[in-house]
């Protein structure tokens, strides 16, 4: 009985003009999505090369340097790489690069405004990059055309677009009656209608996006299988949403124009309002401190150290001179001494402006605290979200970058600090062994355990607009009074 | 076949239906009559479980419409007033999508051109979209929708509101063969000719009340007029 219900649909829709209009502009979007994810990818691949090139490349030559210096060979004081203080304070740094995961290219998510590489030498970390305040996925996600943005606005518009009246039109133009005077349910009727549409509308999304995905390379072993599979699911349980949705409205037996503005009003409600709300809420909850108050509280820690160091931390500016009086060893140690004050006093200024800085850390963890906890109000926040976890471009995964870069920042520091203190001046075998940042991918456990919430909370949505439509259809009236 | 035992309707303090009760025996035809509101169409949507009794039973084959809703649907047919089909879709179409949705999708292209010619639809017409039908036209799709389904009881809403006096006349040849064939057919309609030449009884109502029940071959034409236009006069 649904088979001929659906393939009875099937035959209406084909005869309609709509679907011949907005099938190709789809299936144009839901590919340009995809071509647009693809080469971001690319992009985020090539600067992630670049920036790892730039940085063996100084230290490379720094090497190198190192080694003609030990040759004999004649060097400007100021360019001597071997002094542990300059290196590592100055000379040479590392790119730590986060290159895009297996299935990058269906969400440009938080990659548009976190940078994927960040430098690193021994200033402290606060003062380089992380000052960026939380954004909202679905917001920063209508920034760049990706299939998430396809995927998470328009895909619910063509679903609304083709279902809005599945019923009602069925009750305006009159053949209503004679489809309910078959041995047929309205549910039965409702569920070839849905299944039909579905089919078509999701069956498109989840077959171009994964051909799409696997077409620009994901790589399926590394744990991009069970990614593209989530990520099926997400656009099936969003989709099915959406369906639900449109089945509940249709239940109500309203006018088809009541319908499109009941969905669209809802569509406007949950994908471009509850986000916004939700970003306006958790910014206005925990408001994070001005940036001129970290400029400032940098600047008084660093001019405090200024202030409290002794003679010897000015004589790097004179070093040349010192070399043409003292020779060579009297300037490396000199300069040595140099940096044995300052760099303890920098760190000093570091700790005064610190808690300025933990602070703004603090309330920044604590709005994405809130907004993890409050996406679970529109399923549009909880598909975005799903969707940038399982393309590696989520808040948490930068977060997680982040930490592990602090982690090596560390280790910069605890590696120079002794050969730093110690004096000794660094050989370019030594600079050849300047640790190195090795991104770590986040494990699948830990991605699947942030997407299995959501995903679950999203199929939770499409049981709850299903079973309130069906529950609805039960009293669904034939015949106008 | 068809009998409703003190079938009441309340439309929000409204009584459209004030306890009917009434038996259609297989092969009658029992013709309604009554102004406007009396209570016909909601006779004839509580026999089809479109809308529900206040109290009382519709009972189709024995089965209450309410209670059985499905069951009950594939015993009867129904042509309502204004037949409104597919309008992107041919005539054999939306028949083909109907007689399926009934349980008869085992007619093939011959058997449906087969069952809108007897219901007079014009050779040329079939293969061609409905959206251009006359209301005549699509009356007669409708006609062969109800026939196709090959039922015990068939339900018509003022189905002849639209028909030309040959294709009416038709209409009602129609209605005896299937009468003969044991159908049970409640037609409710404002023709009184029609309900005379082919009903075999008919009933009049007014205010949703059963005012008048009578075997047409017991009366003529201009009495059953008279006894209308005195009911209604009352």
């Amino acid at each position: 009985m649904i088979t001929q219900i659906m393939k009875h649909e099937w035959r209406l829709l084909l005869r309609d003009r709509l679907l011949f209009i907005a099938i190709p502009v789809y299936a144009l979007l839901l590919a340009y999505g995809v071509y647009n994810g693809d080469a971001w990818r690319q992009f985020l691949t090539t600067n992630v090369a670049a920036a790892t090139a730039t940085a063996d490349d100084n230290i490379g030559k720094l090497a190198e340097k190192a080694e003609r210096i030990e040759r004999g060979e004649p060097y400007g004081a100021y360019e001597d790489p071997r002094i542990p203080g300059r290196f590592a304070r100055t000379m040479a740094f590392e790119m730590a690069v986060k290159p895009p995961g297996p299935t990058s290219a269906i969400a440009i998510g938080q990659s548009d405004v976190h940078p994927s590489y960040l430098l690193v030498q021994w200033r402290a970390m606060f003062n380089q990059s992380n000052t960026d305040e939380v954004e909202n996925p679905v917001n920063l996600a209508v920034g760049r055309f990706d299939l998430s943005f396809v995927l998470i606005y328009l895909y619910p518009l063509l679903i609304i677009a083709l279902s809005f009246n599945m019923l009602s039109s069925e009750r305006e133009g009159g053949t209503q009656v004679l489809m309910l005077s078959q041995p047929v349910s309205v549910g039965q009727f409702v569920v070839g209608k849905v299944t039909v549409r579905g089919l078509v509308i999701i069956g498109m999304a989840v077959t171009l996006s994964l051909l799409g995905v696997m077409a620009s390379g994901a790589e399926l072993a590394d744990g991009g299988l069970w990614r593209l599979g989530a990520w099926g699911l997400a656009i099936i349980a969003y989709g099915g949403f959406w369906f639900g949705l449109s089945v509940l409205v249709n239940a109500f037996a309203g006018k088809s124009s009541t319908n499109a503005m009941v969905l669209m009003g809802t569509w406007l409600v949950l994908v471009l309002l509850a986000p916004a709300v939700l970003n306006l809420v958790a910014k206005s909850t925990y408001p994070l401190p001005s940036r001129i108050e970290l400029v400032q509280a940098a600047r008084r820690g660093y001019d405090a150290a200024k202030r409290e160091a002794p003679p010897s931390a000015q004589a790097g500016g004179a070093a040349a001179e010192l070399a043409s009086r003292g020779g060579e060893d009297v300037m490396l140690a000199e300069l040595n001494t140099a940096f044995k004050d300052v760099i303890p006093l920098e760190m000093r200024g570091e700790a005064a402006a610190a808690p300025m800085f933990k602070r703004f850390d603090e309330q920044r963890d604590r709005q994405h605290g809130l907004i993890d906890r409050l996406k679970y109000v529109s399923p549009a926040i909880l598909a975005a979200d799903v969707m940038g976890e399982l393309a590696d471009t989520s808040t948490a995964s930068y977060r997680a970058f982040s930490h592990q870069v602090g982690a090596y920042h560390a280790r910069w520091r605890d590696h120079f600090f002794d050969r730093i203190m110690a004096g000794p001046v660094l050989g370019a075998a030594d600079i050849r062994a300047t640790p190195r940042f090795n991104f770590v991918p986040e494990e699948d456990g830990v991605v699947a355990a942030r997407v299995v919430p959501g995903l679950a909370a999203l199929l939770g949505f499409v049981l709850a607009v299903f079973a309130a439509g069906f529950g609805k259809l039960r009293q669904y009236p034939a015949a106008a009074r | 076949m068809l009998k409703a035992e003190a079938l009441r309707k309340d439309y929000n303090g409204h009584m459209a239906l004030k306890g009917l009760d009434l038996e259609i025996k297989p092969g009658e035809i029992y013709c309604l009559l009554g102004a406007n509101g009396s209570g016909k169409s909601t006779t004839i949507n509580l026999f089809l479980d479109f809308i529900k009794p206040t109290s009382g039973r519709a009972l189709v084959g024995g089965l209450d419409a309410k209670q059985h809703p499905i069951e009950t649907k594939r015993l009867l047919a129904y042509i309502p007033e204004i037949v409104m089909l597919y309008r992107n879709l041919t005539a054999v179409e939306n028949l083909r999508y109907f007689s399926g949705l009934a349980g008869h999708s085992e007619y093939s292209d011959a058997d449906l051109l087969a069952f809108l010619e007897r219901a007079g639809l014009p050779g040329h017409a079939p293969h061609k979209r409905v959206g251009g039908y006359s209301k005549g036209m699509r009356q007669k799709v409708g006609i062969a929708i109800a026939v196709a389904k090959q039922v015990k009881a068939l339900l018509l809403d003022e189905p002849t509101s639209g028909l030309d006096p040959k294709a009416s006349n038709e209409f009602s040849e129609l209605l005896v063969q299937l009468s003969r064939d044991g159908v049970a057919i409640l037609m409710a309609t404002h023709d009184l000719f029609r309900a005379k030449e082919c009903g075999t009884r008919v009933g009049i109502m007014k205010h949703g009340v059963l005012v008048g029940d009578l075997a047409t071959q017991d009366i003529g034409h201009a009495d059953l007029e008279a006894l209308y236009l005195k009911h209604m006069h009352d």
